[in-house]
């Protein structure tokens, strides 16, 4: 098993962490960019390692529409197709059932739906999806879980979407012919019931055959606060020497980076979310400040760079008055900004690792959050996530 | 900045005792001094600037551009991409001057009003004595000789173009009188803008735009002319309304070299819309010293990697192919010999991926010919590069080569991904500057004319037109 996840440091429920990935480790608390189709928006792998990307995620769903599973297996899997030596990681193909389709059905088979290229019925089962994980051949793969939207009404339907989960897991694990080659991550559901939560990672840590857990059935709508306490039980119960992944921030919330460290606060390792890199291309970019929307008027006349703190090269290079001009109008402005954003993230994850390293994560974040809520407004979602990590603000 | 120096190589300068040099084709040296260099930045010409959109490539950030060779730094920019509602204050109040906005840092630039792309002259309203017309982001927009005084000093390139009525040389039946008050026109739009222009700190180099249309007797006076009244004051020439779809073939040479004849030997000479590998062929042989490379662009935009073979094969790869074959052919038969060896396993992409550029071209180019590309590109949305573990052309040494196959290009191009753009651009300016270098080793060489036959040749075998 070439699969290692060897913790480096505590601070608090904080975690530092390195991951021994075929070929290059990844380090953690980590965010992984999401490369949908085999890249990320505009970026060479060249520029990934330049800005320092640990893993990268790719969807199952869309791999598998182009070029295929057994294609990409054939072309030598997908580091060799995107050349990328860092980590990857793909999901079950799962959540894009949900996203992207209406139609689809779940029953204790798998999930059949209807294909948006020729609108056949297919059919989504545990088993399909490890194969096609196996042959796209990611470092980490997910397991198929029966998703349920964390708002969803009916009560009834949360237990069966858990204790399913559970059974899928023993089919994935079953299924997976590459076990020594690729992790399979297990899936916690439950939605924001605690019990069923309970009860999910109490089945999913009974396995032996999973080297790391996924928190997910959140970013579904739910309130700030639901998401967090959820969090917050699953790492508090989750065994200690394995990772764990929450998964895919829900993408509308400019507040993600406060996310990433209220996540790691509370025990987290890694995160994904599309954010970053889709508000890039119309013209958003991350500062320590929050957001800077660089198609407002005001950057026309600001020649200063997106973040004067940031060692990126279109921090070096560019000014806000340069990008104005060009952003969501040439493409190599949605490059630029791609560029900048992930690096931003990184760098917020570098500097998480340290300060868990160096026992001073609880007052970066203290100094992290009150930058981005200055003068004291400090959302309580925030204060009581993090009383809860036992960080007091 | 400061202006631009080119100086031509002694050994294309007129002998000794002779006021002209023999016309052809020549190398020189185009040196600049950047802002943020230490010493001046000399590239070797012939050469093509790397065609920009406001300002800055279309697809490469300033790290990809470093993957390129050194004369990609070398931009053309069409002032005609900045003319939107931000005007030249937005460009010019950066910090320490217009030229730190260019975060691509060029070590040249040269200005043109035109976007070499877009021949807007054939626009419905009609010039005048105080202004033309440019594609403008938000529509055909009037430009007068202060304006783009004003935009040069904005944007600091380190040589412009004067402004020029430009007077399409294809139009049959085009007036004399139009092209004739067209020359006038330029001439004396030239005169304002040296001297609008003269006192600026940053001291641009002017090069004046040569018309004519398609008159090579009107050509010959406008060059003379111009040279005569200002030619002192002038860094180079730019020969215009040239690129906007006129035939290519003799009397298109015969315009070339109707304007470069008149010009002075120790002056570069400039040419935009000429860029596809033939026109680059015609162009250096008149003795044109710069060129743009917005084919490039258009290959990239249009999903296509340029291919072809730099230069004629070496010695010893002909051996390779004499061995291979048994034949004395001239390489098509080789081709053809090839050709049915490996035709079947063709569809499944799985190629040699050792094969150096030159060897097996013939048969790649029968195929690329089958998939929507010709000679000189290959269209990568083919479907028979969909499991083609080769780079997307063997042998290349640029980043996109040793990275990738061109099954993921393929990819990214089906699935609609910028990078794909990306990649395909750093390859195409490699590529090309690859091109460049090989015609400037012929010339130096004295083999130019073999050079160009050869890729003349090969284009019309292959393509199947020869305008020769």
């Amino acid at each position: 098993m070439t699969f290692q996840f060897e913790l480096i440091a505590t601070d608090g429920r904080a975690r530092a962490a390195r991951l021994s990935l075929h070929p290059r480790e990844s380090r953690t608390p980590m965010f992984m960019p999401v490369g949908t189709q085999g890249s990320v928006k505009g970026l060479t792998s060249k520029q990934m390692e330049d800005l320092r990307c640990q893993t990268v995620l790719g969807n199952t769903y869309h791999l598998e529409n182009r070029p295929g599973s057994d294609l990409m297996k054939e072309l030598g899997g997908l580091h060799r197709f995107n050349n990328w030596s860092g980590g990857t990681l793909t999901d079950s193909g799962g959540f894009q059932m949900v996203s992207l389709l209406d139609l689809a059905e779940i029953s204790e088979d798998g999930v059949t739906f209807q294909s948006p290229i020729d609108g056949q019925q297919m059919m989504l089962t545990p088993e399909r999806s490890i194969h096609i994980q196996n042959g796209i051949g990611a470092d980490i793969i997910m397991a198929l879980d029966d998703v349920v939207s964390s708002v969803h009404h009916e009560s009834s339907r949360f237990e069966e979407a858990t204790q399913r989960t559970l059974r899928w897991i023993d089919r994935c694990v079953a299924a997976h012919r590459r076990p020594s080659e690729q992790a399979l991550f297990g899936i916690i559901q439950g939605g924001l019931d605690q019990t069923l939560r309970d009860v999910c990672v109490e089945g999913a840590a009974r396995n032996d055959n999973l080297p790391g857990y996924a928190v997910g059935g959140l970013a579904g709508g739910e309130e700030k606060d639901a998401f967090c306490r959820v969090v917050a039980q699953c790492t508090a119960s989750l065994p200690d020497d394995k990772p764990r992944y929450v998964m895919g921030v829900e993408s509308t919330r400019v507040v993600v980076c406060v996310y990433y460290s209220v996540c790691s606060a509370l025990g987290a390792d890694m995160f994904d979310c599309v954010y970053p890199s889709r508000t890039a291309r119309f013209g958003t970019a991350l500062i320590p400040e929050g957001v800077l929307r660089l198609k407002t008027a005001a950057m026309a006349s600001d020649y200063r760079p997106i973040d004067s703190e940031c060692d990126c090269m279109v921090c070096m290079q560019y000014s806000r008055a340069h990008l104005h001009a060009k952003i969501t109008k040439e493409p190599n402005a949605a490059s630029l900004l791609t560029y900048h954003n992930i690096r931003y993230q990184m760098r917020l994850c570098e500097q998480m690792h340290q300060e868990i390293v160096d026992n001073q994560f609880g007052q970066f974040v203290g100094r992290f959050i009150r930058r981005r809520f200055p003068e004291g407004h400090v959302p309580p979602w925030v204060r009581d996530a993090l009383s809860l990590a036992g960080i007091s603000l | 900045m400061g202006g631009i120096v080119w100086e031509l190589d002694p050994r294309f300068a007129p002998a000794e005792g002779e006021s002209t040099a023999r016309p052809g084709p020549r190398l020189g040296t185009l040196t600049t001094t950047p802002w943020d260099h230490p010493g001046p930045v000399g590239v070797p010409t012939p050469m093509a600037l790397t065609y920009t959109r406001r300002g800055e490539p279309a697809h490469l950030t300033p790290d990809n551009v470093d993957l390129l060779p050194r004369e990609a730094r070398t931009f053309h920019v069409s002032l005609a991409h900045f003319m939107d509602h931000l005007g030249p204050d937005h460009v010019s109040n950066m910090p320490g001057g217009g030229r730190r906005y260019f975060g691509c840092r060029p070590t040249c630039m040269l200005v043109t009003a035109r976007d070499p792309l877009t021949f807007d002259q054939d626009a419905k309203q009609s010039n005048t004595d105080a202004h033309t017309f440019v594609a403008s982001p938000t529509g055909t927009t009037k430009i007068t000789t202060d304006d783009y005084a004003r935009w040069i000093e904005a944007i600091q390139p380190d040589a412009f173009v004067a402004l020029a009525d430009e007077s399409p040389s294809w139009r049959d039946g085009v007036a004399l009188k139009k092209t004739k008050q067209a020359s006038a026109r330029t001439e004396k739009w030239l005169a304002a803008l040296l001297e609008k222009t003269k006192d600026l700190p940053t001291k641009p180099s002017v090069f004046a735009s040569l018309q004519g249309g398609a008159d090579v007797q009107e050509r010959r006076a406008c060059a003379e002319g111009i040279v005569e009244r200002h030619g002192t004051q002038l860094a180079g020439f730019a020969i215009g309304s040239l690129g906007a779809g006129e035939t290519p073939g003799e009397h298109r040479r015969s315009l070339l070299r109707a304007s470069i004849e008149p010009t002075p030997w120790d002056k570069p000479r400039y040419v935009a819309g000429l860029g596809a590998p033939l026109d680059v062929l015609d162009a250096v042989e008149a003795g044109v010293d710069l060129l743009e490379a917005s084919f490039c662009h258009q290959c990239t935009t249009q999903g296509y990697a340029l291919t072809f073979p730099v230069k004629p094969p070496t010695t010893k790869d002909s051996k390779k192919r004499k061995r291979g074959d048994g034949k004395d052919g001239d390489g098509r038969e080789e081709g053809d010999a090839v050709d049915k060896k490996s035709a079947p396993g063709d569809g499944d992409g799985a190629g040699d991926e050792k094969s150096a550029p030159g060897v097996g071209e013939e048969e790649d180019a029968n195929r690329r010919l089958l998939t929507g590309g010709d000679a000189f590109k290959s269209n990568m949305w083919a479907l028979a590069y969909r499991a083609d573990k080769r780079p997307l052309l063997p042998g290349c040494e640029c980043y996109t080569c040793e990275r990738y196959m061109r099954a993921y290009v393929h990819h990214l191009l089906q699935c609609h991904e910028m990078t794909a753009a990306v990649l395909l651009d750093i390859h195409n300016y490699f590529h090309f500057n690859k091109f460049m270098e090989a015609a400037r080793e012929a010339i130096g060489a004295g083999t130019f004319a073999e050079f160009a036959a050869f890729h003349r040749e090969r284009a019309a075998r292959m393509d199947g037109d020869d305008e020769t």
